[in-house]
């Protein structure tokens, strides 16, 4: 029973990364209608930055701030060139933009940063675990469920609560219109895509210290983010966090129970969902005709 | 009385037909191999045309349906030595099978979710190939799957780049046809106009699913062929990286046309193949690749299939 | 009195909070012309969505021809025999106008899926596509490129697509929108021609035409039948005068 708790808890802080990497990837696509496969990259990224920062000696915690704002500034400056001039464009072609760039990034990471897989040294306080009903669970993890709570709570209060988040979900639902209002929707494109990128290299920051960082990762997350984004449906964080804990859990337990086989067993059920669902879980109504 | 349009396509075709026969009679076994991977790859992309271009759907599982065939073919060559029929036949139809899987549950998916339902879809048949084995070799892939009698006949560089001609060109005419009949008609205007199609009582389902099925059984002719160039299959063939790969090589050629799809792989294996034994980064300058074409070459090399007032 | 074609029985429809439709009721007879006005917003063309299976309702049953097909699809309700226009024209430019018609028989004649044995159901659908159009004001030009035409050639073609299988029952989403006076007569003419075996629901914002052309007129206002009747009768009517004009001194 105590072992189901923790691999709950676990599946939680994978849920997390999930929800972060995610978060970005719906919220571009619902914004400014963009595929985004280079989103996996931002994520490695992020993570190789939080190794780099541990390892460097400097205060812990400014790891992931950091990784936030340099991903982000990335995310900036991707957006005035190339993938502005993309918003428009068929999603064939902002996949295969946005894939080649993926490709491009992982081969000056794997230059950068060599090809092994890297495990940041976690800082005295994070290192070690606590008991939680009879079985240890490592503290960095509870670090990674805490963040993401708190991240929730903050979104849900920028989007709800603020004249920003108002503005963005203006954009979202109807630029035109939101222009007329007198927004500048490109000006919301761009923080719109920094935010993203920002929020993903942070998943990637928190993840590295619980999935190390190595070539072939930003492709695995890039799966998963594209499986959180499509079962839970466009347009809302809910969905995003809804689908982000169904991806987590399932991916979690089913390699307890199925290690060999887990990830098929993860894509079919996920599979079984798009069936059922092919627009996602939490899609709202609207009229298409 | 033929038209002169069709006059110009016989002088095409004989000229290619002319062209294919004294490369394959002039060149040698490297340069056979790579215009074999070549006709073979192009193939598929002309596959993935069909349903992309054609159909309007951007479809990331046809490398699994062509990377699916190959390993059915391999194994099948494994089990009972490889004869050059049955070979065929089982790829045919391994690949129409999981086109038709990929078709049904993805019936009611579209754009990006119907994006993610093929990459999903495909990627379930890698996790199973990669993890499965006993039967496919795993990681490894499978290698020397003849049988005791000898590498087969046709496999010998020559046969096998001509029998790859002859199933490039098959299908060429083969998607040519269909792409001029009802079928293949209902399948442009369903991607142009999908409600005024669904409002004239045209069932979508079924104009997908058989595209799908005709899409997979091409790409899989070519699959079953493929180990057979060096014969060796590794699951890359079945990753989603390879049904990306494919696409580009579309839209290279031209995503709209079906024989640019063979100067679309012609490209980029050129590319490829020079890069990769030049410098260390050519993963690197393959993502350029992909990046300078959207950039200045959306609508590929190829010009776009005619119109002159219907098919 | 003919039994009803058409059978729309308590139908409701909200996107979130927003109620567009409420509680209608209304049966089309076969063989006449209802025409469907009211004000923007009134849920027109969500009612006429509800009718040819673009939306599900919230609440409420369609029949045709004496059968529940409330949860039937669209293009299973096309099948059926409910042919839909919309309101932007939706034609097949790169093909020639012979071609779209030939489309749009396959459907009815068979042949709409052929592959190998296909030439002759598309050579069939053809010919009869010519011979509509010799019977047309785009006789001659049957080789034209459909998106060649003007604005109103095309919404005039795009009603002969919807009129070509000879459908029982016609829902047209502002058929005469855009189009100048000669064209909405023109576009009328070609509807009258093909009356005798259709039955028809028009949306329009054009009163002179529902006046003339409807047997009975079904006025909707914030979602609810404000009126229903012959034209004398909806011209006289309190709710509908009030629904257009808005409740006066």
């Amino acid at each position: 029973m105590s072992y189901y708790l923790l691999q709950a808890l676990n599946a939680l802080s994978f849920s997390v990364l999930l929800l972060l990497t995610g978060l970005g990837l719906t919220l571009v696509l619902s914004l400014m209608n963009f595929i985004n496969l280079a989103h996996g990259s931002f994520f490695l990224l992020g993570g190789y930055i939080a190794t780099q920062w541990l390892a460097s000696g400097a205060p812990w915690w400014l790891a992931f701030p950091c990784a936030f704002v340099l991903t982000g500034l990335i995310g900036l400056l991707l957006d005035r060139f190339p993938f502005g001039q993309f918003y428009a464009r068929t999603h064939l072609m902002q996949v295969l933009l946005t894939y080649g760039l993926a490709i491009i990034f992982a081969d000056l990471m794997r230059w950068g940063f060599s090809a092994d897989t890297l495990t940041p040294p976690l800082p005295e306080i994070l290192r070690g675990g606590v008991w939680i009903a009879g079985l240890p669970f490592p503290t960095y993890r509870l670090l990674i469920i805490a963040a993401g709570i708190a991240l929730a709570l903050a979104l849900w209060l920028i989007l709800d609560r603020s004249l920003w988040g108002a503005a963005l979900r203006a954009c979202v639902s109807d630029r035109d219109i939101a222009e007329t209002l007198g927004l500048n929707a490109r000006r919301i494109f761009t923080i719109g895509m920094a935010v993203a990128a920002g929020l993903s290299g942070l998943g990637g920051a928190l993840g590295a210290g619980m999935l190390s960082v190595h070539p072939g990762l930003d492709e695995e997350v890039l799966l998963l983010a594209l499986l959180v984004v499509v079962i839970g449906g466009l347009g809302s964080v809910k969905s995003v966090i809804v689908s982000a804990l169904i991806l987590g859990f399932v991916d979690t337990f089913s390699r307890v129970w199925l290690p060999s086989f887990s990830s098929a067993v993860t894509l079919g059920a996920m599979l079984l969902i798009l069936v059922a669902r092919p627009q996602g879980l939490l899609q709202a109504q609207a009229r298409t005709v | 009385m033929k038209t002169a349009p069709a006059l110009a396509h016989i002088r095409t075709a004989l000229a290619a037909a002319a062209a294919l026969t004294a490369y394959g009679a002039l060149a040698d076994p490297y340069l056979l191999r790579l215009a074999t991977e070549i006709l073979l790859v192009g193939t598929a992309v002309m596959s993935l045309n069909l349903v992309t271009g054609q159909g309007g759907l951007v479809s990331l599982c046809h490398g699994s349906l062509f990377g699916g065939a190959a390993y059915a073919a391999a194994m099948l060559a494994q089990q009972t030595g490889a004869n050059l029929a049955a070979t065929l036949a089982i790829g045919i139809a391994a690949g129409a099978c999981l086109a038709f899987l990929v078709a049904l549950v993805s019936l009611r998916s579209n754009g990006l979710f119907f994006l993610v339902v093929t990459l999903v879809a495909g990627q379930l048949l890698w996790e199973v190939v990669f993890h499965w084995r006993e039967a496919t070799g795993g990681a490894d892939g499978l290698r020397g799957f003849t049988s005791a009698a000898g590498r087969p006949w046709w496999s010998q560089p020559v046969w096998l780049y001509a029998w790859s001609a002859a199933w490039a060109c098959a299908s060429l005419m083969l998607l040519r046809r269909y792409l001029r009949r009802p079928a293949g008609i209902a399948l442009q205007a369903l991607r142009d106009q999908p409600l005024r199609m669904q409002a004239l009582g045209y069932s979508a389902s079924r104009i997908r699913i058989g595209a799908f099925a005709l899409s997979g059984a091409i790409a899989g002719g070519a699959g079953a062929l493929y180990p057979f160039l060096n014969l060796y299959i590794s699951p890359q063939a079945v990753h989603w990286s390879f049904s990306a790969t494919l696409l580009i090589m579309g839209v290279i050629g031209g995503i709209k046309t079906l024989h640019g799809a063979f100067a679309g792989a012609a490209i980029y294996l050129l590319i490829q193949t020079y890069l990769s034994s030049y410098t260390d980064r050519w993963q690197l300058l393959i993502g350029l690749l992909f990046v300078v074409t959207v950039l200045f070459m959306p609508d590929g090399v190829a010009r776009g299939l005619r119109r002159r007032g219907g098919p | 009195m003919k039994p009803a074609l058409l059978h729309l029985r308590g139908i409701s429809q909200s996107f979130g909070s927003l109620q567009v439709l409420r509680g209608i009721d209304l049966s089309i007879a076969a063989g006449e012309t209802l025409g469907l006005i009211g004000p923007n917003g009134a849920g027109k063309t969500s009612l006429l969505n509800i009718a040819s299976g673009f939306s599900r309702p919230r609440a409420g049953r369609v029949c045709f021809q004496e059968r529940d097909i409330t949860r039937l699809g669209a293009s299973r309700r096309a099948r059926l025999g409910i042919m839909r226009s919309f309101q932007s024209s939706r034609i097949f430019p790169q093909h020639s106008i012979r071609h779209n018609l030939g489309l749009a028989l396959r459907t009815v004649r068979g042949g709409a899926y052929a592959w190998m044995g296909g030439s002759a159901a598309l050579r069939e659908s053809l010919e009869q596509a010519d011979s509509l159009i010799a019977h047309s004001l785009f006789r001659g030009r049957g080789d034209a490129p459909a998106g060649a035409l003007s604005y109103g050639e095309q919404r005039l073609l795009d009603l002969l697509i919807s009129l070509a299988p000879r459908p029982p029952l016609l829902l047209l989403d502002e058929p005469t929108a855009g189009l100048s006076r000669q064209e909405a007569a023109d576009a009328m003419a070609l509807l009258r021609s093909a009356h005798g075996s259709s039955t028809a629901v028009l949306v329009s914002h054009d009163l002179d035409l529902i006046f003339e052309y409807c047997d009975r007129i079904a006025v909707l206002n914030l979602g609810e039948l404000a009126a229903l009747g012959t034209p004398e009768e909806v011209r006289r009517h309190e709710g509908a005068q009030r629904a257009y004009l808005g409740s006066g001194p």
